[in-house]
């Protein structure tokens, strides 16, 4: 995986991101949704505030029973969709976990002043660091972390950021109260493939900007976050293209190639999870547990 | 919360699924409503997704009910002559893809985008979740009576466009795509051939009783929240059915799933497929697959599928 040269700069540009977020009220909102609400736990639509300000959206769900318990956050990802769970987790997960799924700016229910388009997020300011969505975004990732670990139901020793893409790293750089990350870093500061074909087309159609966009990019990469991540992490993908990512990441760190199975995938992962956060079986869906 | 179904081997499952009596006559006369609206298409080139070797154009096509639909359209820069098309049809939950691949090798190509989706919903916007659950009780205002006839129509803009040959279209897709596949080859004839990966929506109460996850866990909710509304839901449910479409899919089919799919059990794939009239017919069933449905073993037979059915 290529990485960029670290800015020299990168930690006054991130610090000042932590700064807008300390100076920035959570202002955070609940509202109990019975029709995903179950016997085993109650499900809440919560509204909070990120830098900008920007007001986002999550889904909170929190199991019935004696708390605290152990936490998921799936922060933003790249899709204009914010699911309450990931299509095809096990529904029971919410009896075992607090899980909370959020949209960054420009997510569904996120998506006023701005509407992000898919594609076109990914380029979306990406001339300048000062104007990238995704400093944005990562700030989003961070407020969700904070929204999470404020919550008296969670076990703050077991907190997990999950998503395929790099983010999980960056929000545990920027929120070492995170405990586990599962991530999977792929193209540029590593989103998904239909964010490279965005880039490509981009850099296509405005050749000259490439230096900016490089510059721009730098800021993101994961290698640079890594030795703040302290987290125990999962990284998805190919063992001797996230090495070095894999090296600098100060916490304990496992790497699984990915396989075209969903299927085998995703029981490695809820295993990986159960294992980690201190419990002998994993919840599957039914469907995989004949 | 409804126990779960004991497991058998899928291909020997037995669906809870009734076809209404009425479930042709249904359909003719949607299709016969929607046959009155003029389709009013718009096309602009997209230059910042174009390529020197793909033109991609963002379409606009009118559909039931006055709802705007949008699709990302696909053709070979160097091009002459008609071409073959294939429709991509999207998921539940992820965004539509550019079909730049294949307009590459020669098709023209067409991402569709289903009201409710971005770039379809400022008219009609359920949300995610709550899209399959929309009027739920009610198949004549139900969510995906209009998803249905949008897919269709898909067809009707290809037909509108100079570039296709009319003889030679395809549809493919996953998921919900899958679904979506085989009810526009069962409702547009002009449908040659078709490839559908784990289809759904396929035996929504089937599913609704073997799975524990979204998207069909939705429904599950709703019952959970309203069990007396239970009857009128199934009654509903079965105008939508993908496995009710499959007799009327009469063209050249390949279905695909995954034996572990945790999100459309196997057995409704099996099922759905099952129930398709075509003689032209082939599952491939993927041990060790989930959701995924062994599309990476199987791409290249779905190539060759299109190739000799569309460009031979």
């Amino acid at each position: 995986m290529p990485h960029r040269s670290r800015p020299q700069d990168f930690d006054d540009y991130w610090r000042r991101v932590r700064r807008e977020l300390d100076e920035t009220a959570i202002a955070s909102e609940q509202e109990h949704v019975p029709i995903r609400s179950t016997e085993f736990c109650d499900c809440y639509l919560v509204r909070f505030t990120s830098i900008g300000p920007y007001r986002l959206f999550g889904y909170l769900s929190i199991p019935h029973g004696d708390g605290p318990f152990p936490a998921i956050l799936a922060g933003p990802r790249y899709r204009s969709v914010v699911e309450l769970l990931f299509q095809g987790e096990a529904n029971e997960k919410r009896s075992r976990f607090v899980m909370f799924s959020t949209a960054g700016r420009g997510q569904r229910h996120a998506d006023e002043p701005f509407a992000a388009e898919y594609p076109g997020l990914v380029t979306e300011g990406i001339d300048s660091p000062e104007s990238y969505i995704y400093r944005g975004i990562v700030a989003d990732w961070a407020r969700a972390a904070d929204y999470l670990l404020a919550r008296p139901e969670v076990d703050r020793g077991r907190v997990t950021a999950v998503s395929r893409d790099s983010l999980p790293i960056v929000a545990a750089a920027l929120r070492p109260e995170l405990t586990h990350v599962v991530a999977q870093p792929g193209s540029f500061f590593q989103v998904t493939d239909k964010a490279s074909g965005e880039l490509d087309d981009y850099l296509r159609m405005f050749p000259d900007k490439r230096d900016l966009v490089e510059r721009t990019l730098s800021y993101f990469d994961p290698l640079h976050f890594a030795p703040a991540v302290r987290a125990r992490t999962l990284l998805w993908g190919d063992p001797a293209t996230l090495g070095p990512l894999s090296g600098s990441i100060a916490g304990e760190t496992d790497i699984q190639p990915t396989d075209p199975s969903q299927y085998k995938e995703g029981v490695f992962e809820e295993c990986w999870l159960s294992e980690q956060l201190g419990f002998a079986e994993p919840i599957l869906p039914r469907c995989w547990q004949r | 919360m409804m126990e779960p179904l004991e497991r058998q081997r899928p291909d020997q499952y037995r669906t809870v699924v009734k076809r209404p009596s009425d479930f042709d006559a249904f359909w003719d006369d949607l299709l016969s409503q929607a046959a009155l609206i003029p389709l009013n298409p718009s096309v602009e080139r997209v230059s910042l997704r174009s390529t020197p070797e793909v033109d991609v154009y963002l379409v606009h096509y009118d559909s039931l009910g006055g709802v705007r639909i949008a699709g990302w359209y696909c053709l070979p820069h160097e091009r002459s002559g008609k071409l073959p098309a294939i429709v991509y049809m999207p998921g539940y939950v992820g965004e539509p893809s550019i079909p730049r691949e294949n307009a590459r090798n020669g098709y023209a190509t067409f991402g569709f985008i289903h009201r409710g989706k971005l770039r379809s919903n400022g008219q009609f916007n359920p949300g995610y979740p709550g899209l399959l659950t929309h009027n739920i009780v009610d198949r004549q205002t139900y969510s995906y009576r209009g998803i249905y006839i949008d897919a269709a129509r898909a067809i009707d803009f290809l037909l509108s466009c100079d570039d296709v040959d009319h003889t030679r279209i395809g549809v493919t897709g996953g998921s919900q795509g899958g679904g979506l596949t085989i009810t526009t080859a069962a409702l547009r004839p002009e449908v040659r051939a078709a490839v559908a990966a784990a289809p759904f929506p396929c035996g929504f109460m089937d599913a609704v009783a073997l799975g524990n996850t979204y998207p069909y866990q939705e429904i599950r909710d709703y019952l959970h929240l309203y069990p007396e509304r239970r009857t009128a839901v199934e009654q509903t449910l079965a105008y939508f059915d993908g496995i009710n479409f499959a007799p009327r899919v009469t063209c050249p089919i390949i279905v695909h799933i995954g034996l572990q799919d945790n999100v459309c059990p196997a057995e409704t794939g099996f099922t759905a497929f099952q129930a398709i009239s075509s003689e032209h017919k082939q599952i491939y069933p993927y041990e060790g697959h989930g959701h995924d449905a062994g599309r990476v073993e199987l791409r290249e037979t779905v190539d060759a599928f299109f190739r000799t059915h569309l460009q031979a």
